[in-house]
């Protein structure tokens, strides 16, 4: 069973002076197993939507269902929030039990699972995010790096076991290699635990090497969803939006304004090596 | 969530009362509240009263606002107000029933106790609903400041309240992140007993501590990097002047508090009006 | 300008963040300085304006030791810089007297005080909330007020530690296209540590720090070429670059040393594209 929203409105302090329509009328399901990127720049309610997702925020209209259950009661919000894990941008807003270990277990024990699931899982979560279990266990969270504290929090959410994983900005401000490795390991916790995963991110390089599905916010709206190929033929135009599509999409369609024939929904460097190849050895007279 | 959240309580309009020098105004208050202790006659208090509502009035800041203040104290005040009506017994008996004394004695200290409850706080919210936070912040740092002498630390003080408001609005979404992050995690925040809720707060209120320590450290930081070494030789922005508005306020204000101690010691207004309603409570009894 | 002389750090817990490390930045540079999380190149930062201090060797800054306790105001007045959280470097509740806040405490007299703080918000083009409240504005934002407070300061060298991490993507080219702005137009040295490579295109100077020492110093150009070193060290090349290498790895065109979508473009017209 899918994550439904019809017709979600947020406003926030509705009906006073300062109310602020946040998201309007979205509409939008998110399938078992599937990974679809949210991108928008600050301000276009990527937050505000991801947080209807588990029910931090409630529609001021409109619906949003987690496998049925509707977010908007009390009794059905705790059950889908249940299913939904959702990762902070920052670690430090999440960690804060004296070891690493205690402070997975927080998510795990809020479930009443019984202590020997407890462990179970707060080592298969380790194991998923590379936190070797010897060393860092009986660690303090506030004495890791940056890039352990990431690993940390992500393993206090994955040891939930959530059909749903929601991500905000989960690489921001780490380095080359830490992106890297924080993006193989979302991948390898949804081939693993089969869950779907949403993630928030700028940058859009990175949701082009995982994503099935693209959705752009703008000002409340969605205002194009698709898959990576739809989405980021139209390069041109997120860039005109202030935000940042891949590298290889934006030089092809420069490419092609300048004459080269090039096929559509080009957006990965190889890809793009694949056409320029093509190209030369004649394909692209054709 | 937090970010249009405004401190204190000011209210942006523009009037003579909000343009007058943050200095002035505590002065002001501070001679208020004397005038407000002085008065022993409650129809002159009538002038107090009446300075108040002029002060409201020049300061375009609708009169249900500066009430606002007296929310709080609802219960309060009516029991104040009770307790000083049975318990004080001196002057006159009014009504006698049983062990229930009402003298006039009562009444007027039980009226007192009110009016200068109200008088206080009434006085004090206009002046933080025509001063923001910073300009108030100066005004105490400048009034302090002679006492650096006698080692008193008023620009810290001032430093740390203006750090204070400043990062205010940052903890308070800070806290709004963290607890939500919590809540994904299942964190239970409002069953159980109260030590059950306090125990469960530690998951937000630690993260909360870390990252302020964190802050704090970062912030001392870049304020070194600017350079920042205490008061000693330190110029201003912002440099506080004294108008002819403030002159006028301070003489309204130096009348104000002449007129209470001339006309209580003439007039007394009290004790006449008491013999002429004393006719009526004696032929009730 | 800076002079960096044999200098190594280690923090107090033993581990050693600078190892014998060597370095002159001359004025009117632009340099970027790369490193990933944990190789020292924060530490290095906070070396430039005394914040802190060799454990052994030295840092001149314009003749001045910053081990001298006499010159600090001086050294730091010089050297300004920006951090990376726009959150915890921003000290009052009005972004004007934030500006002020570094020549208040310089004792700059108050009229000059005014044009100064006038013409730094006018530099990174923040006149228009001069009178806001800086929690009201963005990450991108304040950043640009961290940025106006230090020109206010008259400085001659900006460094910004990270100062661009925690930013959108626009943000983040605003700033960019800010301190390049700063370099050109007024010569200010600029001094840009970050672990993104792209912001590395378009200054002078790219210094390389791994593990606390220096692992590579030259143009851009030159260093972008070392691709796959970079890689070894847990860095990357910017995306034209990347691509740029597997074109020539596949025999597809040789871009020279293109890093930006300008460069390349151009480059595969002249040498690939028919007619």
């Amino acid at each position: 069973m899918p994550i439904v929203i019809e017709k979600l409105t947020y406003t926030y302090q509705s009906g006073s002076v300062n109310a602020f329509t946040a998201l309007h009328e979205i509409d939008l399901t998110i399938n078992d197993g599937e990974f679809v990127g949210l991108i928008g720049h600050t301000g276009s309610g990527k937050s505000t939507l991801i947080q209807q997702l588990n029910g931090l925020m409630q529609p001021t209209s409109g619906i949003v269902k987690v496998d049925g259950y509707d977010m908007s009661d009390k009794k059905q919000r705790a059950k889908g929030r249940a299913l939904v894990g959702m990762v902070f941008q920052y670690p430090d807003y999440q960690l804060f039990d004296e070891t690493v270990y205690k402070d997975i277990s927080f998510g795990p024990k809020n479930m009443k699972l019984d202590a020997e699931e407890v462990d179970r899982r707060v080592r298969e979560a380790m194991r998923l995010v590379g936190l070797d279990f010897d060393e860092f266990a009986e660690k303090s969270p506030f004495e890791l790096s940056g890039g352990e504290k990431r690993r940390t929090a992500l393993a206090g959410i994955i040891a939930m076991y959530p059909k749903y994983l929601v991500l905000d900005e989960p690489m921001a401000g780490l380095d080359p290699a830490g992106r890297r490795a924080v993006l193989k390991m979302i991948d390898d916790f949804r081939k693993q635990l089969g869950c779907a995963v949403v993630m928030v991110s700028h940058s859009m390089d990175d949701i082009a090497k995982t994503a099935d599905k693209v959705v752009v916010l703008r000002d409340g709206k969605i205002y194009t969803s698709g898959t990576p190929e739809e989405i980021f033929s139209r390069a041109d135009e997120l860039y005109e939006m202030g935000l940042e599509p891949p590298f290889a999409a934006r030089l092809a369609s420069e490419l092609k304004r300048r004459g080269f024939v090039l096929p559509d929904g080009i957006y990965t460097n190889a890809a793009l090596a694949d056409a320029l190849d093509a190209y030369k050895g004649g394909l692209g007279n054709v | 969530m937090f970010k249009d959240l405004t401190l204190g309580q000011y209210f942006p309009v523009d009037s003579v009362v909000h343009r007058l020098d943050p200095r002035t105004k505590l002065v002001l208050l501070i001679m208020y509240i004397v005038a407000v202790f002085i008065v022993k006659d409650i129809w002159v208090f009538g002038l107090v009263i009446g300075f108040m509502l002029f002060m409201t009035a020049m300061s375009k800041v609708p009169l249900s606002y500066v009430l606002k203040a007296i929310k709080p104290m609802r219960v309060l005040l009516p029991l104040m107000f009770l307790l000083n009506l049975f318990m004080i017994n001196s002057g006159d008996v009014i009504f006698s029933w049983k062990f229930i004394t009402i003298t006039t004695g009562g009444v007027r200290q039980a009226l007192f106790i009110v009016l200068r409850l109200i008088a206080l706080v009434t006085g004090a919210s206009l002046l933080t609903l025509t001063t923001t936070p910073v300009s108030l912040t100066e005004g105490l740092e400048r009034l302090l400041s002679p006492l650096k002498i006698i080692k008193f630390p008023a620009h810290e003080l001032a430093m740390m309240m203006t750090i204070a408001l400043r990062f205010i609005p940052t903890l308070l979404e800070e806290a709004d992140k963290i607890m939500k992050a919590q809540l994904a995690r299942g964190a239970d925040l409002e069953s159980g007993n109260i030590f059950k809720r306090a125990k469960a707060m530690l998951p937000i209120l630690i993260p909360l501590f870390v990252n302020s320590f964190r802050r704090a450290e970062e912030l001392a930081l870049a304020m070194e990097s600017r350079c920042y070494h205490g008061g000693e030789g330190r110029t201003r922005l912002k440099v506080l002047k004294f108008h002819m508005r403030d002159l006028w306020a301070f003489l309204i204000m130096a009348g104000l508090l002449a007129a209470v101690i001339i006309l209580q010691n003439t007039l007394q207004i009290d004790s006449w009006m008491v013999s002429l309603l004393r006719p009526l409570w004696e032929k009730a009894a | 300008m800076l002079s960096v002389r044999n200098v190594s750090f280690s923090y107090e817990n033993g581990s050693h963040a600078l190892n014998d490390v060597s370095l002159e930045i001359e004025r009117g540079e632009f340099v970027c300085i790369i490193g990933h999380n944990g190789s020292g190149k924060s530490t290095l930062a906070k070396m430039f304006n005394g914040l802190l201090l060799p454990t052994s060797g030295s840092v001149i800054v314009d003749g001045m030791d910053t081990a001298d306790d006499e010159k600090m105001l001086d050294i730091r007045r010089l050297v300004g810089i920006v951090f990376q959280n726009p959150d915890n470097q921003i000290v009052t509740t009005v972004v004007r007297e934030d500006v002020a806040f570094g020549p208040e405490n310089l004792g700059v007299p108050t009229d000059e005080m005014i044009v100064r703080v006038d013409e730094a918000l006018a530099a990174v083009g923040m006149e228009s909330y001069a009178e806001s409240a800086p929690h009201m504005l963005s990450g991108g934002q304040k950043q640009r007020i961290a940025i106006a407070g230090m020109l206010a300061m008259e400085p001659q060298v900006l460094i910004l530690d990270e100062a661009t991490a925690m930013l959108d993507p626009m943000g983040r080219k605003d700033i960019l296209r800010i301190v390049r702005d700063l370099n050109k137009e007024k010569g200010i040295t600029v001094v840009m540590i970050t672990q993104y490579m792209e912001e590395a295109v378009g200054t002078d100077r790219m210094i390389v720090i791994n593990d606390g020492s220096i692992a590579m110093d030259g143009t851009p150009e030159a260093i972008f070429a070392r691709g796959d070193e970079l890689r070894a060290i847990g860095l990357d090349v910017p995306p034209a670059v990347e691509l740029r290498e597997l074109l020539k790895k596949r025999e597809i065109a040789d871009c020279g040393d293109a890093m930006t979508l300008e460069e390349l473009s151009s480059s595969l017209c002249r040498s690939l594209l028919k007619n």
